[in-house]
């Protein structure tokens, strides 16, 4: 577990992105719009990931694939609302 | 199957010092099952819509028990509920899924005062309020009062009547339940206002009320809400143990960091939150 103190701007980053993105889409009433910005959001934090690890020195492939994969995931979950509970 | 979810939420010598369910091969096997799982309700809901599809319970009935309650507690007249408005209510709810448009103007200009005229309502006050995506009568109602302009309109001194229309349709390629409420009075001055007092409903009118035939067994919003909330909170826990596990033992691993994760999927739990509740306008 990276040490918060030390890594705190880099918490703080994220945090406003997922800010940035809770507030777009509380205040949206169109669900295509809702998808694009989450797949926005999810696109930034494999981004920030791998910014976040090659700034510390510690970048692998293999963290490169997981950070898309946990992405990957987090997407599938809203798509299995907007299929199917929406039937969008 | 002991030594299964072991090996699939713990990290030990046997997984590499890694929980099972964080590897690779299986995140990649638990994407590809989620996707999967949603292809699968929405084929279900579309070929068994009695088995699967969009539940509620709200009535007229209902929702003008709600505002007149909420009205009331406000030192306010209850409103009747007038056919003329539920008439005009009901076309606007036509026009919407006929024009595939979820705003208080149709694509073609039309504003909700078109529908109340064409009702025969001569109204000196008119407004409207919408929601979609509600499962019940109470959702719907506290929406719209958690919102200052939908409940300037539930709590204006202007109106005397209002009428409901709940319709379930496709808007905007989304399988709803849309509901429109018009709000009215015909005279400036509000001297015939009602002033009585809501007469209770009984538990068996209420069943009466919210009984609706068409619903299906099973909501699908619900499932799928309920699905993906279940999914998250597991990876949220197996990261946390993954990690305490790890910060315990001092094991060195080169992998992403948990903390990422764990803040990450508890984003997609607020965002499951956020998208899973119905819209107003």
């Amino acid at each position: 577990m990276p040490n918060l103190k030390k890594h705190f701007w880099y918490y703080l980053s994220l945090l406003s992105i997922f800010g940035v993105s809770f507030t777009t889409l509380y205040f949206s009433q169109d669900r295509f719009f809702q998808l694009t910005v989450l797949t926005i959001t999810v696109f930034f934090y494999i981004i920030w990931g791998v910014l976040h690890h090659h700034l510390h020195h510690d970048l692998s492939a293999k963290i490169v694939v997981e950070y898309v994969l946990m992405g990957a995931l987090g997407e599938a979950l809203i798509f299995l609302i907007f299929k199917g509970g929406f039937g969008l | 199957m002991r030594k299964f979810l072991h090996d699939l939420f713990f990290p030990h010598e046997h997984n590499n010092f890694r929980a099972r369910l964080l590897h690779h091969r299986t995140l990649f096997i638990s994407i590809t099952l989620v996707l999967f799982t949603g292809f699968f309700i929405s084929t279900v809901r579309t070929n068994f819509p009695k088995v699967l599809g969009v539940s509620y319970d709200i009535t007229s009935s209902q929702l003008l028990y709600l505002t007149n309650i909420k009205r009331q507690e406000n030192g306010l007249s209850t409103l009747g509920l007038n056919d003329k408005l539920g008439l005009a209510a009901s076309s606007k709810a036509k026009d919407m899924f006929a024009h595939n448009y979820w705003a208080h103007n149709s694509p073609v200009g039309l504003t909700p005062w078109v529908f109340i005229k064409d009702s025969g309502y001569t109204y000196v006050y008119a407004g409207e309020n919408l929601a979609r995506g509600f499962s019940t009568s109470d959702e719907v109602v506290k929406a719209w009062m958690a919102s200052p302009d939908h409940r300037e309109n539930m709590l204006s001194k202007n109106y005397s009547d209002v009428g409901f229309a709940v319709a379930k349709g496709k808007l905007l390629g989304e399988e709803t339940v849309l509901i429109v409420e018009m709000l009215g009075s015909t005279s400036f001055t509000q001297e015939n206002a009602k002033v009585a007092t809501i007469p209770p409903v009984s538990t068996e009118q209420s069943m009466v009320l919210s009984k609706n035939e068409s619903n299906p067994i099973i909501s699908s919003v619900n499932l799928s809400k309920n699905l993906a909330l279940i999914i998250t909170v597991i990876f949220i826990t197996v990261l946390f143990l993954d990690a305490i596990v790890i910060e315990r033992r001092k094991i060195t691993r080169f992998v992403g960091h948990n903390l990422d994760h764990i803040f990450f999927f508890i984003a997609i739990l607020s965002i499951i939150f956020i998208i899973a509740r119905g819209l107003i306008a």
